[in-house]
């Protein structure tokens, strides 16, 4: 049970109230009217025997000033409250920071002296370095709550005047919902690393199919919101938290941008761990905690597609954020991870060279993937593709595929809407497109296969891709085990690879849909595959044809 | 009206309130719970409580006749 005390020099007991109901408090210390001095100097007060696990202390601005005067004497009663604190207690005090209201009229300017605002700020940065160098402070920082919400909008005179009670229904709500955040930020356990995916997340586009000058990173429009993104990921670093990258993607292609993209912030040796592959990322996942030799659970995973955070939420102990729908939340989302799971890094040189002592100390580990359930996990993301074949509809986009997909794309040929309007015309060429969508939600038409019968009456794979964004789900096997059973039966089935740049990724594919490498054709950047068993894979999914 | 002070009241107070309830009658309608009915009322009707009316309005009646002058 978590025992809650609430401290001030005014009526915090309806805020008090608001916080208990809010948060299911069973024990709870209301400290009497102004009586928080006495209650944490005497060491036999009803509040020192209490032993709170969290003690929230509110100290109105206005009244310290009436009180104290100075801002030396403030400060000797702060150090003097805080001594005390933590001489007799074990547990947590939030200290609510200092707000000073005072009229616009009276400081309109700030060329003017205004000794009030300058004591305002004093005290809170005052405070504030007293909580780098102490785990059981916190400072709660109301003045911004303030500063945002405004200060007219929070306070009620009338109540102030009749008892001490400073802020309305409105503020009282708003506050006691921040003071929840703030404690469950402090039970969060602190986590220690950052992993990142690249595309979407950390610059808008696929590198591997835009390439390093087709990617939104820079520093006017939607690219700020990553560049923003990217230099708050930055000052984690700074302060100590490890990073390191998850992505399916080519490793040259990743290596471009943060060598080579003038508004990449992070640079390549700001990641520890570059986990850049076609593995599920559950398993590079698990690599990284074994490498890094911390637990799994506080690792903290990013990632724009819903399905590889479904895949690490269900076979990882990570904590996987939501993430947000549009780049321009990127900030706020960086800054709510940081008060969530980083919030209590101490800034030590000792962290500062962390990064380097992990680099050091990367254990590799074979992991055994014995627990992982990947035809499970596909069934229970409810695929569903739908194929059409020789569909005019098709032209204009099947076209964009061709001319935009790098990564799963077998013989990366280019075609104009033209080209393709004439093999759904001819008799010889059989082109199929499918639409997938999962339990996250539509993809639209974003795999495709050409293929023809030749002179001799083989059947030739001409074109064979797949959208990056869908990759890892399997689909291209469906999609071609559905396509099989619809080719005439007898024909030897030709498959070609042709190595590019990018196209690493399916580089063994073929043998894994059951084809079998030719004998004598085995040029390592142009293979030949031949297909002739009929080895028809049981579809799991729902597998339809477009009528 | 006199039906959404009594659920004010009721929120606020945890027990049964009547139109005839007052604050001499309930022990639960101590000072503490007076601000904070006064600010329930406030924000819900949207009103500014004048400070030497917080004192007139410790009874359901005087609540709701009250809201009637004001509103």
């Amino acid at each position: 049970m978590k025992k809650t005390a609430f401290l001030g020099n005014y009526t915090i007991d309806i805020l008090a109230k608001e916080y208990q109901k809010k948060n299911n408090v069973n024990s709870l210390y209301v400290s009497g009217f102004n009586q928080y001095s006495l209650e944490i100097l005497d060491e036999d007060s009803p509040f020192n025997k209490y032993k709170a696990n969290y003690s929230f202390l509110f100290l109105d601005g206005n009244l310290l000033i009436d009180n104290f005067k100075t801002l030396s004497k403030i400060k000797k009663h702060i150090d003097e409250i805080f001594d005390s604190f933590f001489n007799n207690n074990t547990g947590y005090l939030i200290f609510s920071n200092i707000y000073i209201s005072s009229s616009i009229n009276k400081i309109h300017f700030y060329n003017k002296k205004n000794n009030l605002k300058e004591i305002e700020q004093k005290i809170n940065l005052y405070c504030q370095k007293k909580a780098l160098s102490n785990t059981k402070l916190f400072i709660f920082d109301l003045a911004t709550i303030i500063q945002e919400s405004g200060w007219k909008n929070l306070h009620n005179n009338t109540t102030w005047n009749y008892g001490r009670v400073r802020f309305n229904k409105f503020a009282n709500n708003l506050i006691s919902e921040k003071l929840i955040n703030t404690v469950n930020s402090i039970d969060n356990k602190t986590k220690k690393c950052l992993v990142l995916d690249l595309d979407n997340t950390l610059w808008g586009g696929v590198i591997g199919e835009e390439g390093i000058d087709g990617i939104i990173l820079g520093t006017d429009g939607l690219g700020e919101s990553f560049y923003n993104f990217q230099k708050k990921i930055k000052n984690l670093k700074t302060k100590g938290v490890i990073l390191a990258i998850c992505s399916k993607n080519n490793m040259n292609d990743a290596r471009d941008v943060f060598f080579n993209h003038q508004f990449s912030l992070l640079k390549w040796n700001d990641f520890i761990i570059k986990k850049v592959n076609w593995k599920p990322k559950n398993f590079n996942i698990n690599e990284i905690a074994a490498e890094l030799n911390i637990s799994e659970d506080s690792l903290v995973f990013i990632d724009d597609n819903p399905t590889e955070r479904e895949a690490v939420r269900k076979y990882t102990d990570a904590v996987v954020p939501d993430f947000p729908n549009s780049p321009s939340d990127l900030s706020e989302f960086i800054d709510d991870i940081d008060l969530k799971y980083f919030s209590k890094f101490n800034i030590t040189d000792e962290d500062r060279k962390k990064t380097i002592q992990y680099q050091d100390n990367i254990k590799r580990k074979k992991l055994e993937n014995a627990s992982y359930d990947f035809d499970k996990f596909i069934k229970d993301l409810n695929l569903e593709i739908t194929i059409s074949y020789n569909n005019t509809k098709d032209i204009s986009r099947l076209a964009q595929l061709t001319q935009k997909t790098n990564q799963f794309n077998f013989t990366t040929k280019r075609y104009s809407e033209l080209d393709i309007e004439k093999f759904i015309a001819d008799k010889d060429y059989h082109v199929f497109v499918g639409a997938v969508r999962d339990k996250f939600g539509d993809y639209g038409k974003v795999v495709a296969l050409i293929i023809y019968e030749n002179a001799e009456g083989y059947l030739m794979i001409d074109t064979f891709l797949m959208s990056c964004r869908v990759v890892g789900k399997q689909i291209e096997n469906y999609f071609f085990n559905e396509i099989l059973s619809q080719l005439p039966n007898a024909k030897t089935i030709y498959g070609k690879y042709i190595a590019t740049k990018k196209n690493i990724l399916v580089k063994d594919k073929y043998l894994d849909l059951g084809f079998d490498l030719c004998e004598n054709e085995k040029n390592d950047s142009n293979k030949k595959y031949i297909f002739d068993k009929k080895k028809i894979l049981k579809n799991n999914i729902k597998v339809t044809n477009e009528k | 009206m006199k039906s959404k002070v009594i659920k004010i009241l009721e929120g606020v107070l945890e027990v049964k309130v009547s139109l005839e309830s007052s604050s001499n009658a309930l022990d639960e309608w101590d000072s503490l719970n007076h601000v904070r009915i006064i600010l329930e009322i406030e924000e819900v009707f949207n009103i500014k409580i004048h400070f030497n009316d917080i004192s007139k309005l410790k009874s359901v009646n005087a609540i709701v006749s009250y809201l009637e002058k004001s509103i």
